[in-house]
């Protein structure tokens, strides 16, 4: 697995545990909601940076061989080596489908993240869940930083 | 040689060591850029006592009698009257009990005159002001022997604490500002004082030991098993079981911890989790205890799963805990101050551990569900404090302290075996170091070991009341344990006190403003979501055409790209599709014929293209038709 598919695969497995029912913590409810506005912007520039990453130009080069620009929505430019040959091309061709996947599991993690994150909102709303909401965003926030780095 | 020292506990976001190790000259820098503690020459004063004599408090009192030693509870200059009305069930008891022979020896400090002036307050302002200044050993006549701080770590600081333990024997209680937990916990302790609670004399000592990991290792064949078979010896009425390496997993634990197994006395040794500052998990995993689960240093994935670690989290809400007595030798098993204790020489300040200092999760979840007690560290523990300076193993302190527990002396009482250390140790070293500034040559692995143990003795903390005891019996068909409670229905503070909420359902009560004005939090989450959303939108409906453009160039490095297009290349080859599948190409030329080759290379950019735009626009449009729906549910 490439890592981006181990994110993704991490990423559809975080779960919002309840807490038990009857042990709900209010002082810790208070505490949890303190520190969710410390960290919520780090989920915000993390998300935002994912975004970024995937809808900006992807350049891949293989060198000798080809450049290409590629959007996200698969706008190609490529400038080929004169006098390319199709053997040539086939090695950048496979570049680009690499390129490609973990462009389209890029968008896979952003909108698992952003399902998950959608979750955890109206979870949080409700004290049961509040403690798992908080975790299970925190886990995702490094998950996504470690993707990033 | 200069060998490494390995600290106690594990960072869960990474998995590997809160604190890396270190080798000793360093250590040893550190430890002389430390100051004397405040109250050194109380301790000094403690140690000359000692000398004298076995313990405090005064001469002719015994620590098991409460209306010989007597009883106090420290609130703030302002207390919350609602914490101090949840706790009536256990002041009453213990006014009955402390003020048998004298009133005197039974007081609640507060307000203004006598409870503890938050930000203002130090040790010895606020026994001068009750009437007990001058230090020395404990005399219940001037203040209760036994004193239970109610508060924050925020409000009556960890050296409050510390300080005064050195005299009297200390707990705190803090649960936060509802007062539930507060009254769950003195019924429990009223149950058990007065309900004839009578637990099997059992103890159990738990070591997690993994391999490749000294700290563990080390305690485990140092401290653990040691300990457990000197207490066999000693205790001959008591069982006592060592769960040690293997069986130390994480669902042994939980079964001693709130399961079915629960033992009357508890002793576990492992690495306690730390958590960075900003990690919002920190007050809930901080000072977890790590379970045999743990594959190790380097070995566990990022961030740390639940499955290698025992939480707060992992505490049953049923009693079965009633009654019992924990001691945690791990990082932060008892609380986090919220600067590191040492500061490395040629540093401003201290190291940031939390934003505020709070009591961990574990013990507060362990007392408000049937425990009477715990003892957990503050900050960090040194995994070398149960050696001496030759290696040799060295648990006397806590041996003394396991056998007054089963012994039947109250928590705070067996604890002086840790102050009476600490005093010892404070003195030692605060000479070695006022002896080495003035050029006399100091060992530094006596020094470091001192200074580990001096830290160690300080800062093991009682979580609860400090006259709690063990309540157990010998005989099979005395054993008496209160019925497991039903699930407890949590009332919100502000709610009438005949409402009831049915078990599973949510009693939302000054959580209210949640459901019909989401949290900042909440709002600023939905907005990523939606920003987000809209970004994907507005760039799908921007796609109207694919566009794949074919260049040769002779220098590939010489070509550029921006915002224009490329340049330094020759546009050789265009395919554009309209959304309506009108299709312009473009066809290269090459001596005045189509250049069939390089058309081919173009025809299969063309295929890939379409391909990866046909997935990247399903997934776009499944993406925002789902983030678009999330919200309907709010």
């Amino acid at each position: 697995m490439t890592p981006l598919e181990t994110s993704l695969a991490r990423i559809e497995h975080i779960t919002i545990a309840a807490t038990p029912a009857g042990a709900v913590d209010y002082a810790l409810l208070d505490d949890l909601r303190d520190s969710w506005s410390q960290w919520q912007t780090r989920l915000d520039a993390a998300l935002n940076t994912l975004a970024e990453q995937l809808l900006a130009y992807a350049v891949v080069r293989t060198p000798s061989i080809a450049v290409t620009v590629i959007s996200w929505t698969g706008d190609v430019q490529t400038v080929w080596s004169a006098g390319i040959t199709a053997d040539l091309a086939r090695i950048h061709q496979q570049e680009l489908t690499r390129a490609t996947t973990a462009r389209a599991n890029l968008l896979r993690v952003l909108l698992a993240s952003t399902k998950l994150l959608a979750a955890i909102t109206v979870a949080y709303a409700n004290p049961l869940y509040t403690a798992g909401a908080v975790k299970a965003a925190w886990t995702l926030l490094q998950e996504l930083e470690t993707t990033l780095a | 040689m200069n060998p490494l020292l390995t600290f106690n506990g594990i960072d869960i976001a990474t998995g590997g060591y809160a604190t890396a190790p270190m080798e000793i000259d360093r250590f040893v820098t550190i430890v002389k850029a430390q100051q004397d503690p405040q109250n050194i020459n109380e301790l000094k004063g403690r140690q000359r006592f000692l000398a004298g004599r076995d313990f405090a408090p005064i001469e002719g009192v015994d620590p098991k009698d409460l209306s010989q030693a007597g009883w106090g509870v420290i609130y703030t200059h302002q207390p919350n009257p609602a914490i101090q009305a949840a706790l009536k069930p256990l002041l009453d008891l213990r006014r009955t009990q402390a003020s048998a022979q004298k009133a005197i020896r039974y007081q609640e400090y507060f307000g203004p005159d006598r409870g503890y002036r938050v930000g203002a307050d130090t040790k010895s302002d606020w026994l001068e002001r009750n009437g007990a200044g001058g230090g020395g050993a404990a005399d219940p006549d001037q203040m209760p022997y036994y004193l239970m701080i109610v508060g924050s770590p925020t409000e009556i600081p960890f050296t409050f604490q510390y300080q005064l333990d050195v005299q009297y024997a200390v707990g705190r209680l803090y649960f936060g500002e509802s007062p539930d937990e507060y009254a769950r916990y003195a019924e429990a302790v009223v149950a058990a004082e007065t309900g004839g609670l009578a637990l099997a004399k059992r103890a159990v000592f738990f070591g997690v030991s993994v391999e490749g990991d000294a700290a563990t290792t080390l305690s485990a064949n140092e401290l653990t098993a040691p300990l457990a078979d000197q207490m066999t010896l000693d205790q001959p009425q008591w069982s006592v079981e060592k769960v040690i390496g293997e069986p130390a997993t994480k669902s042994r634990l939980a079964s001693l911890m709130g399961g079915d197994d629960s033992p009357a006395l508890l002793f576990t040794a492992s690495h306690g989790a730390m958590l960075n500052p900003d990690n919002p998990l920190q007050k809930i995993a901080q000072g977890a205890l790590l379970t045999q689960d743990w594959p190790g240093p380097g070995k566990s994935p990022r961030p740390m799963p639940e499955a290698f670690y025992f939480s707060g989290q992992d505490i049953p809400t049923k009693n079965k805990l009633a009654g019992q007595i924990a001691f945690h030798f791990a990082c932060f098993g008892g609380g986090t101050p919220a600067q590191d204790d040492y500061v490395e020489e040629g540093t401003a300040a201290p190291k940031t551990l939390a934003p505020n200092p709070f009591i961990a999760h574990l013990p507060q979840r362990m007392l408000s569900n049937g425990a009477l007690a715990t003892v957990g560290h503050i900050d960090r523990a040194w995994a070398y404090s149960f050696k001496t300076e030759t290696g040799a193993s060295q648990v006397k302190v806590f041996k003394s302290a396991m056998k007054r527990l089963m012994e039947g002396h109250p928590v705070g009482s067996a604890m002086e075996y840790f102050n009476n250390r600490y005093a010892e140790l404070s003195s030692d070293i605060s000479a070695q170091i006022r002896a080495a500034k003035f050029g006399t040559a100091v060992d530094p692995y006596d020094l470091s070991f001192r200074w580990q143990c001096a830290s160690d003795a300080r800062n093991y903390a009682v979580n609860g009341d400090p006259a709690v005891r063990l309540f157990v019996t010998a005989d099979p068909a005395k054993i008496q344990r209160p019925a497991p409670r039903e699930t407890i229905v949590v009332q919100p503070p502000d709610a009438p006190a005949s409402s009831t909420t049915p078990a599973g359902a949510v009693a939302f009560g000054p959580l209210d403003f949640l459901k019909s004005n989401p949290d900042p939090g909440t709002s600023t989450l939905q907005q990523i979501i939606e920003r987000l959303t809209t970004k994907l939108s507005e760039t799908i409906d921007s796609v109207t055409t694919l566009e794949v453009l074919t260049y040769t160039a002779s220098d590939l490095s010489a070509i550029r790209f921006d915002s224009s297009g490329i340049s330094g290349a020759h546009l050789r080859a265009v395919t554009r599709i309209g959304i309506n599948g009108n299709t312009i190409n473009c066809m290269p030329e090459k001596d005045g014929q189509i250049d069939t080759s390089l058309w081919q290379v173009h025809a299969d950019m063309v295929a890939k293209a379409s391909s990866t735009r046909s997935e990247m626009l399903k997934l776009a449009a499944s993406a925002t038709a789902s983030l678009a729906s999330s919200f309907k549910i709010v």
